[in-house]
């Protein structure tokens, strides 16, 4: 729970879409933005917390694995896209 | 964190950034180091000495292995890094790599203007896996608008000759992408298109750095003007308009991602944790070094590599408040309907002399227009019949207390294509605070 609480303070933003927009976006959207879709599905669903890093270096993709604040293992990526 | 720690644990540092030397071979004249309020380079040593590269590979070890982590990112920085050279930098990369131990993977990234990047140098690099980034504002005449040798000579053609080299075959891989600095004067479509010729895996248009008391250039007092997000909005179209995606801009994708329900991976924008630490050439433990920009010893945490564990850094108040999401905005922010995506800007920008860092951002009025402008073309994509829709020009200009038309972040399946605020409006009551200068003339 105290995980759930931490990731609802300072993780995701809550969802602008519904899911089915979502879905239709990521088929038919601009590419950036369905690439942009994709990373948030995919991050969403490794559960991970994202953390800010340094801006004045451009390092690319983080090759690191950010494991901190994992909520529940088990949850779907709805779950910690609140 | 360990995923059992109590809701309040510090975040971990998964990334260090070393200031291997501490000075530059340019004199860039909007460079936070040299140009802004905190002149504490002049004090330090130039370079990096091995003594206090073992302590801090021994205090990086320690840290990651207290917190159960087995990766993490340690920055190259500078000043200009490839001053060190490269017998230093490969004893830093070797010996920070034998200490961390088997068990811990280190990503090596160094950033660099790229004056000095040449064939021996990118051989060490490929040897080790350190990937590059490089700095560069565009085209020739962008870049010698600003990015200039002390002498007065032009460093783009320098920098172009280690581009070419990196981007060949040999050294793609290492290739990491390219930051410029946003200069009104610039054609923001020349600038992206020219840094797109070298095909970087990302770019990203850094805001230059300025605050209330010392503003950026060209950011008015008046907040309804936002030539910086007009900047940007311009890249924007261009790059989403592309039908490949052609490079990643870090900036707008990350506020696309904040959007779409995502969280950034970048300090700039949104609430997510600031998760790193600076080592300076003698072995100060620093905050944000881009808080060298407000006021001198902004950056200091009064720690040291030789003294304290970085867990000493992870409970310096000023970490822990970078920690804290939405309880580390500002005041004024808080009634702000894109704070969850703006997330106050990088915290430099908010400082005003005699009232700290409690004020928005100093780009306020750009990054509200920005996000408003990428949330609209999200909505617009998003509405039936429409994702290739082009932007309508002359369209309402939303500032924060003009908000444009849309869905409102923070309601998950709001209707789209109807006539609510994408952003809400924040209480009328409290637009003075979303502007602390509307009327009054004090930034320029």
């Amino acid at each position: 729970m105290a995980e759930r609480m931490r990731e609802a303070e300072v993780g995701p933003a809550p969802t602008i879409l519904p899911d089915e927009l979502l879905d239709e976006l990521e088929r038919t959207g601009p590419d950036v933005l369905r690439h942009a879709i994709r990373r948030v599905r995919a991050e969403a669903a490794a559960g991970a917390l994202a953390v800010a890093r340094f801006n004045n270096q451009n390092g690319g993709v983080p090759t690191v694995a950010h494991t901190a604040g994992r909520g529940d293992p088990t949850a779907g990526p709805d779950e910690h896209r609140r | 964190m360990r995923a059992d720690g109590p809701q309040d644990a510090p975040v971990p540092f998964q990334e260090f950034v070393l200031k291997v030397h501490s000075r530059c071979n340019l004199a860039c004249d909007y460079c936070y180091v040299y140009e802004m309020a905190d002149q504490s380079w002049a004090r330090r040593p130039r370079v990096m000495s091995t003594a206090v590269v073992r302590r801090t590979g021994e205090r990086i070890a320690e840290h990651l292995r207290g917190h159960g982590l087995t990766a993490a990112s340690v920055v190259l920085h500078g000043g200009e890094p490839l001053l060190a050279g490269a017998h230093r930098l490969e004893q830093l990369v070797t010996e920070l790599r034998r200490l961390a131990g088997p068990r811990i993977t280190l990503s090596f990234v160094v950033q660099t203007n790229g004056t000095l990047l040449d064939r021996r140098m990118l051989e060490l690099f490929r040897r080790h896996d350190v990937r590059v980034g490089v700095s560069l504002d565009g085209d020739r005449a962008a870049t010698d608008r600003h990015r200039r040798r002390p002498d007065g000579g032009s460093s783009h053609p320098a920098t172009v000759r280690a581009l070419e080299l990196l981007t060949g075959p040999r050294y793609r891989p290492l290739f990491a992408g390219l930051l410029a600095t946003v200069d009104l004067a610039t054609d923001p479509v020349r600038a992206y298109e020219s840094l797109l010729e070298f095909a970087p895996p990302t770019v990203d248009f850094l805001l230059p750095h300025g605050t209330w008391s010392t503003p950026p250039p060209g950011r008015p007092a008046d907040p309804a003007r936002t030539p910086y997000a007009d900047w940007l909005i311009a890249v924007f179209e261009r790059w989403y308009a592309a039908p490949r995606r052609e490079t990643g801009v870090r900036m707008l994708e990350e506020i696309l991602v904040l959007l779409l329900g995502g969280a950034s991976r970048i300090e700039s924008v949104g609430l997510s944790p600031a998760a790193y630490v600076v080592v300076e050439t003698d072995g100060e433990i620093e905050l944000v070094d881009t808080l060298k920009a407000a006021y001198p010893g902004a950056a200091a945490t009064g720690l040291t590599v030789h003294a304290d564990r970085f867990d000493a850094a992870l409970a310096h108040p000023a970490v822990r408040a970078g920690q804290r999401g939405a309880a580390r905005l500002p005041t004024a922010c808080r009634v702000c309907p894109a704070q969850r995506v703006c997330g106050g800007g990088l915290y430099p920008h908010r400082f005003r002399a005699g009232r700290g860092f409690d004020n928005p951002s100093v780009y306020c009025p750009d990054l509200y227009r920005l996000i408003d402008h990428l949330a609209r073309r999200v909505a617009g994509a998003a509405a039936p019949g429409a994702a290739r829709r082009p932007a309508r020009p002359g369209g309402p200009r939303a500032t924060p207390d003009r908000p444009a038309v849309g869905f409102p972040i923070g309601r998950t399946g709001a209707a789209v294509g109807t006539t609510e605020t994408i952003l809400g409006a924040p209480d009328r009551a409290n637009r003075a605070a979303v502007h602390p200068t509307a009327g009054t003339g004090e930034a320029r």
